[in-house]
């Protein structure tokens, strides 16, 4: 499944900017709106990889968006845009947990190194994400059941379904792989 | 104590502070073109920016320009205010591409066209502005109309304190989502619409009025938006309202109701974050004669997807021109040639129903009369007029147009918007494609952006269906309806029943590159659910996925070329950085000619130092006010200090090497003393009747009129050595903008053409070190500007080696020969040579 991207930024220039880029220089999804309103709604019906977000927005800014994410244990990661004239509120954005800040104006290749980080940071985040729930599960049994199943998807996300990839890494016999790939789908 | 003095402490004072504005000016230069250089550097791609980032960066440089303008009648005078001219010129073609720089004009509340240019947009918008230019200045066939001006907006809006109103109804609320937002302006369209319009706008608005009937004869006018504050070059076309056939008494309802339509929920949203000006939310309006029109349509001045076509392209249908722009009708189309206007190819579509005026005002829909329905709406002699009119603006405004236009009971044209018309900017990239092998579902159709597209179709009939659009869908519609706009990120054609070239939905299909097919025939009959690919470039659509048929006809866009903002950009560049104004010594160098703010900064600059060279030189023959420099060489030289902090010591009775130090005349010394004091030239004794040697070297020789006047990065020496005369001036900062160095070397002892080869040979030293020259005769200005601090430190010094070295060489250049061989030998002297 191919990866995806928010962008959100209240002048709409910019934001059709970012989704032309992104969509013809990456391989991610983008879905972009200039309507900050609109994120939480956004956010409530899919989740993302990777939010870039104007840290300026009215009704709902950049600062906005990090709290929830924090509040809701969310995994995406957020680049945040930032002008000369706010450069002290992106310390704050640190502080509430952005991968990256970019002054505007910049340059793509900025935008796509910073893309590049947020999306490794945003796997970490699923993956101890998992780890916290799976440590959750009791007894040991059904904790040891649910690590299976999301041991095999995280090898699906990098093979495919290709059952005999996924024993020759795993050691893992592919009936029990196959039992295991049934009950994911 | 002489009379003199207190009028040289006076021209002393005098110069200083004419230092002191000198130094501002070349502080706002500098800063006016690092900001310049900066959007250049934007321009070029690869950059993400917003229009605050053009904002703001535009408004430095208004702001300096403004300043270095002041500074400039503060040093030499009145002459100057010209410039002050060229700036309001440009200033008000520039408020015409990125609007909402300028506060609420003070004008009139109504304004006929006939009165009105696009420099006026501040005041009327982009929309009446340009009917104005169009009537008053190119006197192309527009209706009778006026503007009701946004200072009529402010006045309304103070009248009822509605901005404060506004505002407490958005900040009592804690916004959080769109449905709130759509509630909002709801309220805010009502509170509107009861305010009452004072009374003093009402009169103005009949009185525009009744010189409009009293001008025709017809009675009804159309009220359309005109927004102050919004830029023209995007292309969300047709989002205010519009009122068609308005009647007297209808006047003052409609006038608010088109102030009102311009708080939808997305202007409500900008409101929030305060980030309009109050300006950018002023509205004017444009009352124009109401045509009652048989036929209207659109005029491309060049084909958008095309822009090798050379044709003029015309959209037309039966009636009013708006089921043109909704998508409603297809149109007949016709390419009209450019060069006498030769019908290229027709196309004419049935039209069943017309929208025309209602008698008792409004529009409705009429049916044609099926013999009537497939007539070409225009005659041939009406698409050569309209031709002409188009390669008019097209010209005028020097890029392609989008025209809408509309023809009279009485079959005479009318024109009625002109704007600016985006052609798509792509590559030849079609690579053959062998499709015949594969099924084909449909073809014909009009092109409305190039390209193709597979992917799953989709059928929507109206905003509710878009929700559920799938991501890679072909989208289906009978109509362009509004809010299409909202999935094209995410679909990967479309296609409709009916439409043309010319509808909103095209222009915006075009901006987002979606693959484009129009005037689908059997659209209804298409599979619904199955993967189809649409070939919009050769209008054929095949059943199944086709992925080759995409790459083929795939275009290459320049992302950053092709974006709105960054035209946007490249427009307001046009007007701020290219340089017409080029050499000094040009003819054509003249306030009267500043295209561009680069323009006015050059030529301020230019002024400014020759008023300041003019100034320090004036203080030289008041005398007496220098104090004289001692030093191990036989010079005889007054310095005046136009800064105290440049002195490194507080005596008063001579200056010390010590003392100039800190001063740019620093490097010029040292290049002085390290050549040393002249030497005689080998040859130069057997040259007849020269007096001078080596033991008539007297201190005397520098003349009494040699001096420096010095600030802290500022030098003038003014050298008389020998016959030869040589000014420097030089500039010499951290900011690399402010610096400069120039000379004028000038005259000498001997023989004319002795005389012109040591300038010869001056001059191609100077090249060699990068001076931009003019000779004439025996006199040669050099000048190199904006380079670094260091850099412009070693040229001083290698000129006062240069100055050195050249000190009466006149004498011995007796030939081309021996004047090679010298400028070579001090090329390798000076570390210059290059074989």
């Amino acid at each position: 499944m191919k990866r995806s991207i928010l962008a959100v930024d209240a002048e709409v220039h910019m934001v059709r900017l970012l989704e032309r880029i992104i969509r013809e220089k990456t391989n991610y999804q983008i879905k972009v709106t200039h309507n900050a309103l609109e994120v939480p709604d956004l956010m409530n019906k899919e989740s993302f990889d990777v939010i870039i977000a104007e840290l300026m927005m009215p009704g709902f800014n950049g600062l906005d968006l990090l709290d929830k994410i924090a509040r809701d244990k969310r995994t995406e990661a957020v680049i945040v845009m930032a002008t000369e004239q706010n450069l002290k509120n992106t310390v704050e954005a640190f502080r509430r947990g952005a991968s990256d800040v970019v002054i505007k104006p910049f340059k793509a290749e900025q935008l796509f190194e910073a893309i590049e980080r947020a999306m490794n940071i945003s796997e970490r985040n699923r993956k101890s994400c998992c780890m916290t729930e799976l440590l959750d599960i009791h007894p040991f049994s059904e904790a040891l059941e649910a690590f299976k199943r999301d041991y095999i998807r995280c090898l699906t996300r990098e093979t495919g379904r290709d059952v005999g990839k996924i024993a020759d890494i795993s050691g893992l016999s592919r009936s029990e792989i196959e039992k295991i790939l049934n009950s994911l789908s | 104590m002489t009379e003199n003095e207190p009028t040289s402490a006076a021209s002393l004072k005098a110069i200083q502070d004419n230092f002191a504005v000198f130094l501002q000016l070349l502080d706002k230069n500098n800063r006016v073109l690092e900001v310049m250089s900066d959007m250049e550097e934007k321009a070029q791609g690869e950059y993400l920016f917003d229009v605050n980032y053009i904002r703001q960066s535009l408004a430095v440089i208004r702001s300096g320009v403004s300043d270095i303008i002041e500074k400039m009648v503060i040093l030499g005078g009145r002459q100057y205010i010209t410039l002050s001219d060229r700036f309001d010129e440009i200033d008000g073609v520039l408020e015409s591409v990125l609007p909402g720089n300028r506060p609420i004009a003070d004008d009139d509340l109504t304004i006929p066209f006939d009165r009105l240019n696009r420099k006026r947009a501040y005041s009327v918008g982009s929309k009446n502005a340009q009917l104005g230019e169009m009537k008053a200045r190119l006197e192309l066939p527009v209706p009778e109309g006026f503007a009701i001006t946004a200072r009529a907006y402010k006045l309304f809006v103070d009248a009822n304190d509605l901005q404060k109103r506004i505002s407490r109804r958005i900040e009592s609320l804690n916004i959080r989502s769109y449905e709130q937002l759509v509630t909002v302006s709801r309220e805010i369209i009502e509170m509107i619409s009861k305010s009452p319009v004072p009374q003093e706008l009402v009169d103005e608005i009949y009185a525009g009025y009744q010189q409009l009937v009293a001008k025709t004869g017809h009675k009804r006018i159309s009220m359309r938006s005109s927004a102050v504050g919004e830029d023209t070059l995007f292309s969300f076309a047709g989002q205010y309202a519009s009122y068609l056939n308005v009647r007297e008494d209808e006047l003052i309802d409609r006038y608010r109701e088109v102030l009102a339509g311009k708080f939808t929920p997305q202007a409500i949203y900008y409101f929030l974050s305060h980030s309009l000006s109050e300006a950018e939310m002023a509205m004017s309006v444009g009352c124009v004669s109401m045509i009652n029109a048989t036929a209207a349509g659109v005029a491309y001045t060049r084909n958008p997807i095309n822009p090798r076509d050379e044709a003029i392209l015309i959209d037309s249908i039966f009636g009013l021109g708006k089921y043109i722009v909704s998508g409603r009708l297809t149109p007949d189309e016709f390419r009209i040639s450019r060069d006498g206007g030769t019908i290229l190819s027709a196309r004419i579509a049935r039209k069943p129903v017309k929208l025309i005026n209602k008698p008792d005002g409004g529009t409705e829909e009429v049916e044609i009369p099926p013999d009537e329905q497939r007539r070409p709406s225009l005659t041939e002699s009406q698409l050569q007029e309209l031709a002409k009119y188009a390669e008019i603006l097209e010209k005028h405004y020097r890029t392609p147009q989008d025209i809408e236009w509309a023809v009279d009971q009485d079959g005479k044209l009318f024109l009625l918007q002109s704007r600016p018309l985006q052609v798509i900017q792509t590559e030849d990239s079609q690579i053959e494609v062998d499709t015949s092998h594969l099924d084909v579902l449909a073809s014909g159709g009009t092109t409305v952006c190039p390209g193709a597209g597979s992917g799953p179709l989709y059928h929507v009939k109206s905003i509710r269906d878009l929700p559920d659009v799938p991501e890679g869908a072909i989208l289906a519609a009978a109509h362009p309806f509004p809010g299409l706009i909202t999935v094209m990120g995410r679909i990967s054609a479309l296609i409709t029943r009916v439409g043309g070239l010319a509808s909103h939905m095209a222009t915006i299909a075009r901006e987002y590159h979606i693959p484009t097919l129009v005037g689908v025939k059997n659209l209804r009959d298409l599979p619904k659910g199955k993967e189809i690919t649409v070939d919009a470039t050769e209008k054929v659509i095949y059943s199944g996925r086709h992925e080759d048929v995409v790459k083929g006809r795939s275009l290459k866009y320049d992302i950053f070329e092709d974006s709105s903002i960054h035209r946007l950009l490249d427009k307001v560049l046009d007007l701020v950085s290219p340089l017409r104004l080029l050499h000094p010594t040009d003819d054509d160098f003249l306030p009267e000619n500043c295209v561009t703010f680069h323009d006015i900064t050059r030529y301020a600059h230019q002024k400014a130092m020759e008023e300041m060279f003019k100034s320090a030189q004036a203080l030289e023959r008041k005398g007496a006010l220098g104090t004289s420099l001692k030093s191990d060489l036989p010079i005889n030289m007054n310095v005046i200090f136009l800064d105290q902090d440049a002195k490194r010591s507080n005596r008063s009775d001579f200056v010390t090497e010590e003392d100039i130090s800190l001063t740019p005349m620093k490097y010029f010394w040292d290049g002085i003393k390290k050549e040393g004091w002249p030497r005689l030239h080998g040859d130069v004794k057997h040259i007849k009747g020269l007096g001078t040697s080596r033991d008539k070297i007297r201190k005397s020789e520098f003349s009494e009129s040699s001096f420096a006047v010095l600030g802290k990065e500022y030098m003038m020496l003014s050298l008389r050595m020998g016959y030869h005369f040589t000014t420097i001036e030089a500039m010499c900062a951290e900011e690399t903008n402010k610096n400069y160095v120039q000379m004028q070397y000038m005259a000498g002892g001997a023989a004319l053409e002795r005389r012109i080869r040591r300038l010869k040979l001056v001059t191609d030293i100077l090249g060699h070190l990068g001076f931009v020259q003019q000779r004439r005769g025996d006199f040669l200005h050099s000048i190199i500007s904006y380079q670094d601090k260091s850099l412009m430190a070693e040229k001083l010094y290698l000129l006062g080696r240069l100055t050195i070295m050249t000190k009466q060489l006149d004498m011995a250049l007796s030939s081309d020969a021996v004047a090679e061989w010298y400028r070579d030998d001090f090329l390798k002297k000076l570390g210059l040579y290059e074989g």
